[in-house]
């Protein structure tokens, strides 16, 4: 069973997110801030990670960069909202995110997304 | 010391006139004046002591008594004492010997004494033993007879001093306010923890019907299940809880922004169905500012049209946020909205609510029949000009025809409006327009018709420019004019500088023929 860390400070966005991918019969790990986030790629070892980038204590941007150095393979999906954060977005892709999934967004476009990232 | 001096001064002089008085004098015998002194324990500085010229066998007898005493001379004297009263006793103690007065510890005789006794009774430092009886008498008789009454009322120390008074209940007062002010905010924070901590809670239970209901019920689903069956996804306690529905609100129009496609219907349909909407009724009906635009942005976010109604009434609210939101809710969701809410706005319209309703009219007037002619009627000149600006941003053409009517009543802000509108749109049938602004009082006017002129100007606009260069203008006005007279007709340009050959025009020609120059 693949594993997915989402990392989003919305609960219930992260609560949607997580509902929808178990229904697919990923395994989900659920953290709510950068520094969680960081831990948990650390510790869990997901094969794919979903991030928002605007977040309390660390960006999405640490995160990715993080998660690129340490574990380059592991593709990366960016949730979060193009019309405010478009310079942090284009960054984003520059340190070699998998996708971009803009807000507001459609759950099962997500997990479309997922399965095509985990191929 | 002083009053020592004093005394021995007054004793002096009054020596001199004291045979002369001797008919008034207080004492006529020696022992008249012992038998006052007596009745006295202390006189202020008259002492007394005893002198003897007996046989050393008495006086060692009394040295055994333990009486001290000087010898002078073959004279002996005994200590000196200070108590008239005891004067008698010891006397008898001191047989034989002879009394000697001491005033100011100096020898004085029965006249000497009389003097002194005579100036302290004149100044009250002493007072004869039968007068003070007599005095304590009639002191006596007097409180006796009148009733006492308190020469002022009782007075406190507080209110004796009004300032200090006036003061120390300030100073209260603020204490008191402090410690008011303190619970209060203590009270509110706990308030606010409290429903904070609550709101987390309740985050926590909405989140999973919320879900369920998105993912396992699809749209035709969600509109058969009845309003009762909805709440039974959600906890039922709470659900009564303002506080649980408002969380329930705000997460759902959280969604809704973050969400697409079908989950947006749903959302919605849920938000009616579960009869959120008495919330946002509640809320429209509030005497509260910021319920009451809560209340709208529900409206405008769940597409409410039902409270279309409810929200047009707050379209000419005094207060900004409400105005605002209820007219872009209308521009939003009113299927047949025509501007009459703009135009009846009493209010200015500022310039970041006229950059928030262009942006949702640039949206929605390909699908909306919007009356923009209907503003050029308000009798709200800002909102006159955001009509104007409409026309030029939207390119309506369509509606030159309601500027050219509107200039015949407008402001000069407008008339600067309307001209900026016609360059941008190229309005060449306006130019008679434009060439009677170029003769204008108003400097905005004017500049503005200067600058229109240039793309749009005629020979008559030459002829103008002209005519505006011969009154040698300031130098930005002469630029503006030449800049535009260039730009409308390089020959007429240089046919005038060539007959108006200074050095301001030469410099202004140079700067708008050179291609790095023009732009600076």
């Amino acid at each position: 069973m693949k594993k997915i860390l989402i990392i989003e400070d919305d609960l219930l966005i992260s609560s949607l997110v997580q509902f929808r991918l178990k229904k697919d019969g990923y395994e989900t790990i659920l953290v709510k801030d950068g520094n969680e986030g960081i831990e948990a790629i650390n510790t869990s070892n997901p094969d794919l990670i979903i991030t928002d980038v605007m977040m309390p204590f660390k960006s999405g941007i640490e995160i990715i960069n993080h998660a690129k150095r340490n574990f380059p393979d592991t593709p990366i999906i960016v949730l979060s909202s193009l019309g405010e954060e478009e310079e942090v977005v284009l960054e984003a892709f520059h340190l070699g995110v998998t996708d971009f999934v803009p807000k507001p967004f459609n759950p099962n476009e997500l997990a479309l997304r997922v399965k095509r990232a985990l191929k | 010391m002083s009053r020592k001096l004093f005394h021995i001064f007054c004793f002096w002089i009054s020596g001199f006139s004291a045979f002369a008085q001797s008919y008034d004098s207080l004492f006529t015998s020696e022992d008249q004046l012992v038998s006052e002194l007596v009745q006295h324990q202390e006189i202020n500085s008259l002492k007394y002591r005893f002198l003897f010229a007996d046989s050393p066998k008495s006086i060692d007898s009394l040295a055994e008594q333990g009486v001290n005493f000087e010898s002078v001379g073959s004279d002996y004297y005994s200590e000196i004492f200070s108590d008239w009263s005891k004067l008698d006793s010891i006397q008898q103690v001191f047989q034989g010997s002879e009394l000697e007065f001491l005033i100011y510890d100096e020898p004085s005789d029965f006249q000497g004494v009389i003097t002194y006794l005579e100036t302290l009774n004149s100044t009250g430092d002493f007072v004869l033993a039968s007068a003070m009886a007599s005095s304590n008498e009639n002191i006596i008789l007097e409180a006796v007879s009148s009733h006492y009454q308190a020469q002022e009322d009782y007075k406190s120390w507080l209110s004796s001093d009004w300032k200090f008074s006036a003061v120390l209940i300030t100073i209260f007062l603020f204490l008191l306010g402090s410690v008011g002010m303190v619970l209060f905010l203590l009270i509110l924070k706990s308030k606010r923890n409290r429903e904070e901590e609550l709101q987390k809670v309740y985050d926590e239970l909405v989140v999973d019907p919320l879900t369920s209901l998105l993912f396992e019920k699809d749209l035709a689903e969600l509109q058969a299940i009845g309003s009762e069956e909805l709440k039974s996804f959600f906890p039922n306690a709470p659900f009564q809880k303002p506080l649980f529905r408002q969380v329930l609100i705000n997460r759902i129009i959280g969604l809704n922004k973050k969400m697409k496609g079908d989950f947006k219907d749903k959302l919605k349909h849920i938000y009616k169905k579960l009869k959120l909407t008495d919330d946002t009724k509640r809320l429209l009906g509030s005497k509260k500012w910021s319920d009451v635009t809560t209340g709208i942005v529900q409206v405008n976010e769940m597409d409410l049209v039902e409270f279309l109604l409810d929200v047009k009434k707050h379209t000419n609210s005094p207060n900004f946020q409400v105005r605002n939101q209820a007219g872009a809710t209308l521009l939003n969701l009113s299927e047949n909205v025509d501007l009459t809410f703009l135009k009846e706005q009493t209010y200015p319209l500022s310039e970041w609510q006229q950059m928030h309703y262009l942006r949702i009219i640039k949206y929605v007037q390909s699908s909306k029949a919007l009356k923009i002619s209907l503003l050029f009627q308000s009798e709200n000149q800002s909102v006159r000009e955001f009509g104007v600006k409409l026309v030029k941003i939207l390119g309506r053409l369509d509606l030159l025809e309601d500027l050219r009517e509107l200039t015949k009543r407008a402001s000069p802000e407008e008339i600067v409006e309307v001209l900026n509108t016609y360059g941008a749109l190229g309005a060449h049938m306006e130019i008679d327009f434009i060439n009677s602004c170029l003769k204008s009082d108003n400097s905005e006017i004017r500049d503005m018709a200067i600058s229109v002129s240039a793309n749009l100007g005629n020979e008559e606009s030459e002829k103008i420019l002209i005519e505006l260069l011969s009154s040698n203008p300031e130098i930005p006005l002469r630029k503006h004019l030449l800049s535009s007279l260039f730009r409308l007709n390089q020959q007429v340009f240089e046919e005038y500088i060539t007959t108006n050959y200074q050095a301001e025009n030469q410099a202004i020609k140079k700067e708008l023929i050179d291609p790095i120059l023009q732009h600076v």
